[in-house]
């Protein structure tokens, strides 16, 4: 092979990933640019990142443009979200973002941006709750057992998460300061291998979305104790939420949600709202997502900004009650 | 046997051969270029996998990653530039192996000892599924300190200088891994302010700076001549028959490690390449042979990391942990047709299990077949003057790093750790000591932490616990079996210079 084949073969490569990932042109668009780029914040290959491509995928035929992913992780979020914060704000360029999103301005010293004014919310695309489970080897089969067990025994019960100050972590972090009971956090880097190291029976509990552990309460593996939403799953409704369990007022999600750079146009945030609704609201797409335990999330405009800031003002309580550290 | 029978199939079905023949061929290419690896072409073709039944998809994408474990051992060898991280530690022995007029015989021998390790790692992801899964279960923190503890004793003599030169490039690999975000506490350490040294430093930026671009630059300075026999006959690709023999252990006991390291969430193919490496060192009769082109050196690696990427799908397809990134973009490109990796994929979807086992049998062949003639090729490359292959590879490296998180910051990082590499050579430091520190550095220091929460702070279950007991006694003997002869060899020194004296 020849330095010049070599430079054709490069050549060639990026041509034809370039090709495959743009696929086949669309309908003529109603917005003024061809291509929409959709940052996702996260690495490739996750929920997020999932959510992202099949967002992308129906949004893009939707409205007539090409939408394509782009995984712009980093800084928990922050990286991506900066980079749309600073985009121009015609919708061209988008951001699909979770949890941390309304957790960060909680857990950080100082961000790029304002988590409020620098984005226009479009949509809450996709929510879920999650299931708190133990070691079968654990006494308890109820969530009281388990609290009751805590007290008992302080310092005895441990409880893994993907990380310091996810979500899942505050869930956690919630229900202790609710029910007053002692239960240390170990980080795990990721949420698959938090669920091990509850199946390995390295930690007593875990938190995760239904489909990554169903099949363990099935096997008996792994035991259900509740889910965090304010209500039952439809895939598994004998686990009971929290709230039930005689700690009224608990819930926490996993949230999914759309947003744009602050200061764009009503026309321009209307018509993407507009899309993502009707996208939304196809049975095939929810039952997509809700295979995945995803639940759509039909809030937007108005109602889904006032949503962001109740979520900023809920997690911000909590990391302030769990007294973690501002990074 | 059923199940195999059906696995068989599916993967024969032409439209799943084409896909794992698109797989192999891309990952090898991807595999030969340095810079550029399975993570970034498996991120690339994962919107393809869209459109694609999953278990194409699956065969395209696991093609594309145990591929360039094939392909990448190739530029370490010719060039002393690994194509993956993973082999990284072929460069040790693979390029004096071509500058001694060997380079055919070491493609061929790692071709071989990759396409061993590849199918042994495939009958243990068949047979041992069940057994693997339970093993990597019972690893808890306690056990992973405590195998990493072994593992860095074992890599501490991998390079070939002063160990103490060896142990200082260890703390400076896990000084660099400090940086960023500490999993256990959420802190930022030495980030500078700067939200891009968040994440730390990525593995592919800190090897390809001290191993590629080091490389790229002394050469500027050290006019090197040029490989005279460029063109190869396949009976110059033939090893000897004193070579095959002194092969054939090396390659199982690689195999063996990398079936023990690639399922284990974290550690996979780089970590089985380098310990396998220094297991053979230690083993060899002669030490001193390595790095210097020794056989051994280069068989046993590339069986392990073959072997470390098979495996590293069963706890990916058996329990839904993705051992590293690229494994992480694989389980997302089944969730994307909404189906759940776990304990269930086996049965629910056993066609689609099966047919991707299958498949990687068909794609080792394939990956042979393609590997022994493309040899002729891939050594016709040192023909092309250095003034021109040079500032191809170093586009490559730059284009490989940016696409892992699309910053342009990780180009500058990794300039500013080539010029580190290039400074460590002149002051006669190793890059391999590094690299090891770097990856179980963090791994050491996260499990001991999770241990030391979960067991209250406790030391004593380090040694009670029986595979963690068993792993530390290892270690123990390893340090008292160094420092023997160690001790013996300064006692004779020392003995030979009094006597000299008088």
């Amino acid at each position: 092979m020849t330095i010049r084949s070599i430079h054709a073969f490069s050549v060639a490569l990026i041509a034809s990933f370039a090709g495959l990932i743009a696929g086949p042109t669309r309908a003529e668009s109603s917005l003024p640019f061809n291509e929409m780029v959709i940052v996702s914040p996260y690495d490739a290959g996750g929920a997020a990142d999932m959510i992202a491509r099949k967002v992308a995928d129906e949004l893009g035929k939707n409205l007539g443009v090409t939408a394509i992913v782009e995984n712009r992780p980093g800084a928990g979020t922050i990286i991506g979200s900066n980079h749309v914060a600073q985009a121009k704000p015609d919708g061209s360029v988008l951001l699909l973002t979770a949890t941390n999103h309304v957790i960060n301005p909680a857990t950080r010293k100082s961000l790029p941006y304002d988590t409020i004014a620098d984005f226009t919310p479009i949509g809450l695309v996709v929510s879920a709750a999650n299931v708190l489970f133990i070691n079968p080897s654990i006494p308890a089969n109820t969530l009281q057992e388990f609290i009751a067990l805590a007290k008992e025994k302080p310092g005895t019960l441990t409880f893994a998460t993907n990380s310091v100050g996810s979500g899942n972590h505050l869930s956690g972090e919630l229900l202790k300061s609710m029910a007053g009971f002692d239960m240390t956090h170990v980080s795990y880097g990721g949420g698959a291998q938090g669920v091990a190291a509850v199946l390995g029976n390295h930690v007593s509990a875990g938190f995760a979305s239904l489909p990554n552990v169903q099949s363990y309460f099935q096997d008996g593996q792994l035991k259900a104790l509740a889910v965090t939403g304010s209500e039952r799953l439809e895939a598994a409704p004998e686990i009971p939420t929290v709230a039930e369990s005689g700690l009224d007022g608990y819930e926490t999600l996993s949230i999914f949600v759309l947003l744009g750079p602050a200061g764009m146009s009503e026309e321009t945030e209307k018509t993407i709202e507009n899309a993502l609704k009707e996208v939304m609201s196809n049975d095939e797409i929810k039952q997509f997502f809700s295979s995945q335990g995803l639940v759509v999330g039909d809030l937007y405009g108005a109602e889904f900004a006032q949503y962001i800031e109740a979520e900023i003002k809920k997690w911000s309580s909590v990391v302030e009650n769990a007294g973690i550290e501002k990074q | 046997m059923d199940n195999l029978i059906l696995g068989f199939d599916v993967a024969l079905s032409l439209h799943n051969l084409a896909y794992c023949f698109i797989g192999v061929l891309l990952g090898t290419f991807i595999g030969v270029l340095p810079g550029v690896g399975a993570l970034a072409a498996v991120s690339m073709l994962l919107p393809i996998t869209f459109h694609l039944d999953p278990t194409a998809g699956l065969i395209m994408l696991g093609g594309v990653y145990y591929g360039s474990e094939y392909g990448g051992s190739t530029s370490s060898i010719l060039l002393n530039l690994p194509g993956t991280a993973s082999n990284a530690v072929t460069c040790l022995d693979g390029y004096p192996m071509a500058k001694n007029g060997r380079a055919g015989v070491a493609l061929f021998m790692t071709t071989v000892a990759s396409f061993v390790g590849g199918c042994i790692g495939i009958v243990i992801l068949i047979v041992l599924t069940p057994t693997v899964v339970s093993f990597a279960l019972a690893f808890g923190p306690a056990e992973f300190v405590s195998a990493m503890i072994l593992g860095l004793i074992a890599a501490a003599t991998i390079g070939q200088g002063s160990p103490l030169k060896g142990l200082a490039m260890v703390a400076l690999g896990m000084l660099l891994a400090l940086i960023g975000v500490d999993e256990n506490s959420g802190a930022v350490r030495y980030d500078f302010g700067s939200l891009y040294l968040y994440e730390g430093l990525h593995l592919v930026v800190v090897a390809m700076g001290l191993f590629g671009v080091s490389e790229v630059i002394s050469s500027i300075l050290t006019d090197r001549d040029k490989n005279a026999s460029a063109w190869v006959s396949f009976r110059s690709m033939m090893p000897t028959r004193k070579e095959i023999k002194v092969s054939i252990m090396p390659m199982l006991r690689g195999t063996a490690v990398g079936s023990i390291f690639g399922p284990l969430p974290g550690t996979g193919p780089t970590v089985a390449s380098f310990l396998s490496y220094a297991l053979e060192k230690r083993v060899a009769r002669d030490p001193s042979r390595f790095g210097k082109g020794a056989i051994e050196g280069i068989c046993s690696p590339e069986a392990s990391n073959n072997a470390a990427v098979q495996t590293a799908f069963i706890p990916t397809l058996a329990l839904g942990i993705p051992g590293s990134a690229t494994m992480a973009i694989m389980l997302g490109a089944l969730m994307i047709h909404g189906i759940t990796p776990g304990p269930r994929l086996i049965t629910e979807h056993s066609d689609l299990f099966w047919g991707v086992v299958a498949s990687f049998w068909i794609g080792n062949l394939f990956l042979m077949l393609l590997n022994i003639p493309l040899i002729g090729v891939w050594v016709s490359l040192l023909r092309i003057p250095y003034s021109l292959l040079y500032p191809a590879i170093l586009t490559l490296i730059c284009i490989g790093v940016y696409s892992i998180r699309y910053s342009a910051f990780d180009i500058v990082m990794v300039a500013a750790l080539g010029v580190l590499g290039y400074l460590m050579r002149l002051a006669r430091f190793e890059p391999a000591p590094l690299l090891i520190g770097f990856i179980l550095g963090p791994m050491i220091e996260q499990n001991f932490r999770r241990a030391m929460l979960i067991f209250g702070g406790d030391f004593m279950p380090f040694i009670q616990r029986p595979i963690s007991g068993l792993l530390l006694g290892v270690a123990v003997l390893l340090i008292l079996m160094i420092s023997y002869s160690n001790l013996r060899s300064v006692i004779r020194s020392v003995t030979a210079q009094t006597r000299r004296a008088r």
